[in-house]
């Protein structure tokens, strides 16, 4: 089976060759296959948030070359990369990057607007994915009025709006409650069970029993990669 | 020099139009050459950073451009009544005939080239790889150069045209009997030219829209056939500028001796639209070809035959609008 994600020998540097140059990513070379769920994990600053900004397209390495969907990005414009995520990743956001004053299915329904879909049917849409996320109450609210769980599954129904196959979380559970957690931990479980992948960078232990595949990392080398049964 | 609101807007226009240029020409040029060499994907978004802002830039531009022909036009229009002996446009371009003979033959060639680089600029947007970026850049740089003539020949011409110059209306050129747009068809047609070349008007235009719905229903666009077409355009675009003047104007003035395009606008004003409708029909063709000249490389070709199916519709679409319109002005005559 062909990986949805591969990386072949991915460096980043930020600053290079100046005195203060860092060195993000070493070497990294990883597989990711359909519908797993996926955990990069690794202390503070071991390169987790710089790996999941390549595989998401955000960024781009210094050298090597990334494969997503079985086709070499790095020779991809701006634009191409644009229109991957646009269409085929779905990101959350570590401080949810919900948009002030929209409303809970304005903001959902933002990645809809330079898909040209109309105003209507990215109403229907938005409001179908916030009822199957348990916010129907919220659809009219802005972020400010709802709690950090609330807002997270607001953010959650923005990367789930245009059916993407992969969903990347950048430390999920950083700013929400145990309840909440709970709630997230269920979302995933039933992406998953609808077939998508999903990868989450976390330093967070919850995440260990819960993941089918996890990437050990430390100062931006991978160290260990773990396999483990279904949960 | 005459000062109204739209002599002011087209030096305005004109004179950001230089400034901008120049910096995004050669800025354009410069990224041309560096996106030539092989680079790290890091290096790619840096490069592309900086195309994006000259892109942008260079865009709005080239929109200033597209308006500047109409714009170019409606000043002159403005300027009759300031100039001595005019009576339409035409009277008033007799200022300064040279420069505004080489304006006006430029702007339509400006009009084409802007309108054949945004086409294979939405081409390459539609693409992963934007193959076309180099080529795009390079053509930017090369455009630049026309729309600095432009820019700076529609100044120079704003700043000469000075008040209660005297000049002579368009009667005395146009109406005159061994005028070049009555020669030719009489040396061909004989001295009842009118009917054989309206006839042939109706017959190469109707042809040039059949070969572009035969092109469209094979789906097949073979270089040589476009660059046919495209040549057909030209020849129907000499043929209804002959029928025009000799023919359709004086029949839609009402003035069966008046062979002058500019009172035609005047006394006909959505004759216009009807020009610019076959404009933009005859210019489609020619910009499918362009498009297939330049944009078959890499992943484009793959998007090109949608993309000239596209156009080609367009051109069909815009060649049948104008011919409707001239068919009802002339049943309505």
């Amino acid at each position: 089976m062909e990986p949805i994600i591969r990386t072949e020998k991915v460096d980043k540097f930020y600053y290079l060759g100046r005195p203060e140059e860092v060195r993000a990513l070493n070497q990294v070379a990883l597989e990711i296959f359909k519908n797993r769920i996926v955990l990069l994990r690794g202390p503070s600053g071991s390169g987790k948030t710089t790996l999941l900004n390549l595989i998401s397209t955000i960024d781009r390495p210094t050298k090597g070359r990334i494969f997503l969907f079985g086709e070499d990005i790095s020779k991809y414009s701006d634009v191409g990369l644009s229109r991957i995520r646009q269409k085929r990743i779905g990101l959350i956001f570590q401080n949810f990057n919900l948009l002030p004053r929209l409303s809970a299915w304005e903001n959902v329904a933002f990645p809809l607007l330079p898909l040209g879909v109309l105003e209507k049917e990215r109403q229907k849409r938005s409001v179908e994915i916030l009822i199957q996320l348990k916010l129907e109450k919220r659809v009219n609210h802005p972020p400010e009025q709802m709690s950090g769980g609330e807002q997270q599954r607001v953010a959650i129904a923005r990367a789930l709006i245009n059916d993407p196959e992969i969903i990347m979380a950048d430390e999920p559970t950083s700013n929400i409650d145990a309840e909440s957690v709970k709630n997230l931990l269920e979302i995933f479980t039933d992406l998953k069970r609808k077939g998508k992948t999903i990868i989450v960078s976390s330093h967070d232990p919850i995440f260990l029993d819960f993941s089918e595949t996890i990437f050990f990392l430390k100062d931006g080398n991978l160290m260990k990669i773990e396999q483990r049964e279904k949960p | 020099m005459i000062l109204n609101a739209l002599s002011i807007t087209i030096l305005f226009m004109s004179t950001l139009s230089i400034l901008l240029m120049i910096w995004g020409g050669i800025s354009s040029f410069f990224l041309y050459k560096k996106w030539g060499k092989s680079f790290t994907p890091e290096e790619r978004t840096l490069l592309e950073d900086r195309s994006y802002l000259v892109l942008l830039i260079l865009a709005i531009v080239l929109m200033m451009r597209l308006i500047n022909w109409p714009l170019f036009y409606a000043t002159l229009q403005s300027f009759i009544t300031d100039v001595e002996g005019a009576m339409c446009i035409f009277g008033v371009t007799q200022v300064k005939p040279g420069l505004t003979r080489f304006l006006e033959l430029l702007k339509p060639i400006n009009f084409f080239l802007i309108g054949g680089w945004l086409l294979l600029h939405f081409l390459d947007r539609g693409t992963k790889t934007s193959p076309l970026m180099r080529r795009k850049l390079l053509l930017l740089s090369v455009i630049g150069l026309f729309v600095l003539f432009d820019s700076i020949g529609d100044i120079l011409l704003m700043i000469r045209i000075v008040p209660e110059s005297l000049v002579s209306c368009c009667t005395t050129i146009t109406d005159i009997l061994n005028r070049p747009t009555r020669a030719t068809p009489e040396s061909i047609f004989g001295p009842e030219y009118a009917q054989p070349l309206q006839a042939l008007f109706f017959i190469t235009h109707l042809a040039l829209m059949g070969f572009i719905g035969v092109t469209l229903k094979s789906k097949i666009f073979r270089r040589p056939i476009l660059g046919l077409l495209f040549l057909f355009s030209l020849l129907n675009a000499i043929l209804f500028l002959l029928s025009q003047i000799e023919v359709f104007a004086p029949r839609m003035m009402h003035l069966p001796f008046h062979h002058c395009l500019y009172c035609l606008w005047q006394y006909v004003p959505d004759s216009i639209i009807m020009y610019l409708l076959f404009i933009l029909g005859t210019f489609s063709v020619g910009w499918a070809f362009t498009t297939d000249l330049f944009g078959k490389i890499g992943e484009a070709s793959d998007l090109l035959p949608n993309y000239l199916r596209k156009i080609y519709w367009f051109a069909f679409f815009f060649l049948s609008a104008s011919l409707i319109l001239l068919i009802i002005h002339l049943l309505l005559d």
